[in-house]
């Protein structure tokens, strides 16, 4: 009997998920059409970012500011002709906030300079890559309610970039950026 | 000279006789109704008042209450924060005595202290109808500054009764309605289902920051209270006192920051903050400033975050205070699922584990390139008293240390697994500095409270430490107080959730050699009367279904740690079958219990057609196994031995439940409810003597 129960229980809830994902709700707030090369330039840009999230993970300064060198240049390689010109004005924006930062990390090899950077560098690539869309595969909005920062992640699982071995897995998901199509 | 000197001892002798002065309130105990939800309910007042009447004093006065009971039960005060006299202190049957129905209770003690307090029945669940107020102390030199007394409170239609025997039963009615519950279904909706059944693979039950659903929730006893004569530039200085029975606020205000500047009615340094997290009990001194000619809310937000309440500051267009968003309930989930693997130290609210669920604590990606900082909230490593509080450093120093401990299930509150009904006192002594260390082995917040003494919260500031006489300790967290031992006879220490204190979460100190407490006799009897009140206290619960296929019932009545039940069915073709037990529970998660009973069946014997009666003696026990398994092995009489596996009550959706049982003896069943109401529920199910059936379930 306890095999029937289950199976009902499964039924059941494949069911309610199926319901529910259906009523998934899109965000309404928008920047319009992303030109798919900018998208896949900010998905360049991205993928080092999460390099960079690594090397922070990892302690490892140099490798993170070399990783913050090849984030300003993937920035260089964005191509705003193809940008409307409300995306202009939030790239234009982002854009200058992201590379100061990018150029701080670059710059001062301290680690805790680094990660302090890094925290605002992350609000700002967020907001990046949710308004561009700019993701490929999932991309996770993590916290850390110690340092009371955030950052992003290709993984579910947490890896905290601001601690290193001392609190590698503390933190949790606040946000699920869905993969663009 | 001798003039000079003349003066001098005027001026004391007038400094002496102001001193003296008696300030007196008459206060009446008395039923009241009240209209929170749109229903008229009954109520606790005080001359009349939800809260009760402001109590003002300056420090140096006396006090003389007169305190008349029309209840038809005994009733109490307790003055919360009040160095006094033991017998003042208010605690029925621990210090006080209790005041008979109709009759009359004087307290008269001097003040000597000052800042925010609050006075409260401390007679079994009064609180929370109604019997609140503020008790406040000026300073004799008051610093000229406009000052608002923010009183908030709980509120529920109700009746406590109900609301303790709900939580004992374990009834998830009130998660329906605060939305948390955490069902499969929402699991599976918010990508937790693997956590969910992490969880309950872990026998832990779906977990909120609070227990009860409340109605409303109220400043100076309304939703929404309106001091329109600030204006701009001005500050005001609030003194916030949260008078709940079991709810911790947000406190945060549309037009500043928070300043605080005192706390459980003590100065500290004052300190910004964006919000802050008020505890059951606690008290504090926000000084905000009024920025512009507008209307600015000062918003109180549960922590469970159903609803709020606001005082509204100055006049003209309204300046809202930030929404706190609903809690990621799953995200939390996570978070105690790891709890285990964590071993770091917390204490003293400075890493708050619950911010997992909080959503405003990550940037809002819509607002492009805006820089973006978590709102900055208060804890208690902040807290800075601005004089030395240093004790004695030749004292000798009594240690003492409690794991906070609790059973969720059986909604069961202790310390070091004992609830107060099971302690003995703590035996202190006069001119020792007791240091208590607490360790929250629990799920929950406690505020812990300790009465007639400040205590020095160790919290990293030195000899600057702050003094508090409420502590609240988050979940795994270690922290450490110590107070100068310096009174005499009994005085509580208690958790201050009304339904934890009286589940039994509390101890006694004690000070040796002390004279008899006049009012209460130091007896063993007196000691066992009080401290039994978690004892004593049954706990009872029936269900019963009409069904299509036969009436099917289940009633239980427990204590602490016994149990009776009874389960039945019925269907005329069948007969009745009824199952008797009694039992005791065992283990810190009361996962074991052992039982004998008894079967009375009446059932249509085939071969003739006649009906009989049947008597089956058991014994046996029970044990919840993961997934919350019950696993049942009885002996029967005759020699004849079952085993039994049952799960009820598996949360499919907000609403819908699943139960399913087997047994050796070939029975077995399935079934679903869908909650309609805290009382009614829509059954089915599917039972291998009477087949299928639906039909209604009562449930109390």
């Amino acid at each position: 009997m306890n095999s029937v129960a289950k199976n009902k229980t499964m039924k059941t809830i494949i069911l309610i998920t199926v319901t529910l994902l259906f009523t998934f709700i899109s965000n309404a707030q928008d920047l319009g059409k992303i030109d798919a090369d900018v998208q896949k330039q900010i998905g360049a840009s991205l993928t080092t970012y999460y390099r960079l999230k690594n090397s922070l993970v990892a302690s490892n300064s140099e490798i993170a500011s070399q990783r913050a060198d090849e984030l300003s240049k993937t920035f260089d390689a964005v191509d705003v002709s193809k940008m409307t010109e409300a995306q202009k004005t939030a790239w234009g924006k982002l854009e200058k906030l992201l590379r100061l930062d990018a150029k701080h990390i670059n710059e001062n090899k301290d680690l805790e300079h680094q990660r302090g950077h890094f925290m605002k560098l992350s609000n700002n690539m967020y907001a990046l890559v949710f308004n561009f869309k700019a993701n490929e595969t999932e991309a996770y909005l993590q916290y850390c309610p110690m340092k009371k920062a955030s950052w992003l992640s290709d993984s579910k699982d947490i890896r905290n970039p601001y601690y290193g071995d001392k609190m590698l897995d503390c933190g949790s998901v606040k946000a699920t950026l869905k993969k663009n199509k | 000279m001798k003039f000079l000197t003349t003066m001098i001892f005027v001026a004391i002798l007038s400094f002496v006789v102001s001193a003296q002065n008696v300030v007196r309130y008459d206060l009446t105990i008395d039923h009241t109704t009240v209209n929170y939800s749109g229903k008229t309910k009954k109520a606790l007042a005080i001359n009349g008042q939800i809260p009760a009447p402001t109590l003002t004093f300056t420090e140096g006065d006396i006090a003389e209450i007169h305190v008349k009971n029309n209840l038809n039960e005994e009733s109490s005060l307790h003055w919360h924060g009040i160095l006094l006299p033991n017998e003042q202190d208010g605690v029925p049957y621990l210090t006080t005595t209790p005041i008979v129905p109709k009759g009359t209770h004087v307290f008269r003690f001097p003040i000597r202290q000052n800042g925010t307090y609050w006075y409260h029945s401390h007679s079994n669940l009064q609180e929370q109808k109604g019997l609140y107020g503020a008790f406040i102390i000026n300073k004799k030199d008051e610093p000229k500054l406009p000052t608002y007394t923010v009183l908030l409170s709980d509120w529920t239609d109700e009746s406590p009764h109900e609301v303790h025997r709900s939580l004992k039963n374990a009834n998830d009615y009130y998660a329906i309605k605060k939305d948390a519950v955490q069902s499969y279904g929402e699991a599976a909706k918010a990508g937790a289902i693997k956590e969910k059944f992490r969880q309950e693979w872990q026998r832990m039950n779906a977990m909120d920051v609070s227990d009860v659903y409340y109605d409303a929730f109220l400043t100076n006893g309304k939703k929404m209270d309106v001091q329109a004569q600030f204006k701009a530039g001005e500050k005001v200085r609030l003194r916030v006192i949260n008078g709940s029975a079991s709810t911790y606020f947000w406190l945060q205000f549309a037009g500043s920051h928070l300043s605080v500047v005192a706390s459980d009615g003590i100065d500290v340094e004052p300190v910004e903050v964006d919000r802050m997290l008020i505890a059951v009990a606690e008290t504090f001194d926000v000084i905000v400033t009024i920025p512009e000619n507008k209307q600015f809310e000062f918003r109180a937000t549960p922590e469970d975050r159903t609803s709020s309440t606001s005082l509204w500051l100055g006049s003209g267009e309204k300046v809202n205070a930030p929404v706190l968003p609903k809690l990621k309930l799953f995200e939390g989930m996570k978070m105690m699922n790891d709890m285990s693997k964590h071993t770091m130290k917390m204490s003293y609210q400075q890493m708050d584990m619950n911010e997992v669920m909080y959503e405003e604590t990550t940037p809002d990606p819509t607002k492009i390139g805006e820089p973006f900082t978590p709102p900055l909230t208060l804890n208690y490593a902040m807290l800075k008293s601005p004089t030395s509080t240093k004790l004695n450093p030749n004292a000798p120093v009594r240690e003492l240390k409690f794991r906070l401990t609790g059973n969720m299930n059986r909604y069961m509150w202790s310390m070091d697994d004992k609830p107060l009904s099971k302690s003995d006192k703590i035996m202190i002594r006069k001119g020792e500095v007791v240091r208590i260390t607490l360790y929250n082995d629990t799920m929950m917040r406690h505020p812990m409270h300790l009465h007639g003494h400040f205590f020095r919260v160790l919290n990293g500031q030195g000899d600057f430490s702050p003094l508090k006489n409420v502590m609240d300790i988050m979940p795994m967290e270690e922290n450490v107080i110590e107070f100068d031992a310096n009174e005499e006879k009994d005085w509580f220490f208690h958790c201050h959730i009304l339904y934890h204190m009286m589940a039994g979460m509390g101890r006694v100190f004690s000070y040796e050699n002390s004279p008899p407490n006049t009012q209460i006799a130091p007896t063993k009897k007196n000691w066992n009367y009080f401290k039994n009140e978690d004892a004593r206290m049954l706990h009872g619960m029936f269900n019963i279904s009409a069904q299509s296929n036969g009436i099917f019932g289940h009633g239980m009545l427990m204590n602490n740690y016994y149990f009776g039940s009874t389960k039945f069915h019925f269907n005329p073709k069948h007969g009745l079958e009824s199952e008797n037990k009694f039992g005791r529970l065992f283990g810190k998660n009361q996962f074991f219990n052992a039982f004998v009973g008894f079967e009375l069946n009446r059932e249509e014997h085939h071969a003739d057609n006649m009906w009989e009666n049947e008597f089956i003696g058991f014994a046996g026990f029970e044990y919840t196994l993961p997934m919350f398994v019950k696993a049942e092995g009885r002996v029967d009489h005759k020699g004849r031995f079952r085993l039994q596996f049952e799960r009820e009550d598996l949360a499919l959706s907000k609403r819908l439940r699943f139960n399913a049982m087997w047994n050796t003896d070939k029975e077995y069943e399935i079934g679903l409810k869908y909650i309609l109401s805290k009382r009614w529920q829509l059954s089915g199910n599917y039972y291998n003597h009477y087949g299928f059936g639906a039909g209604m379930t009562f449930n109390y």
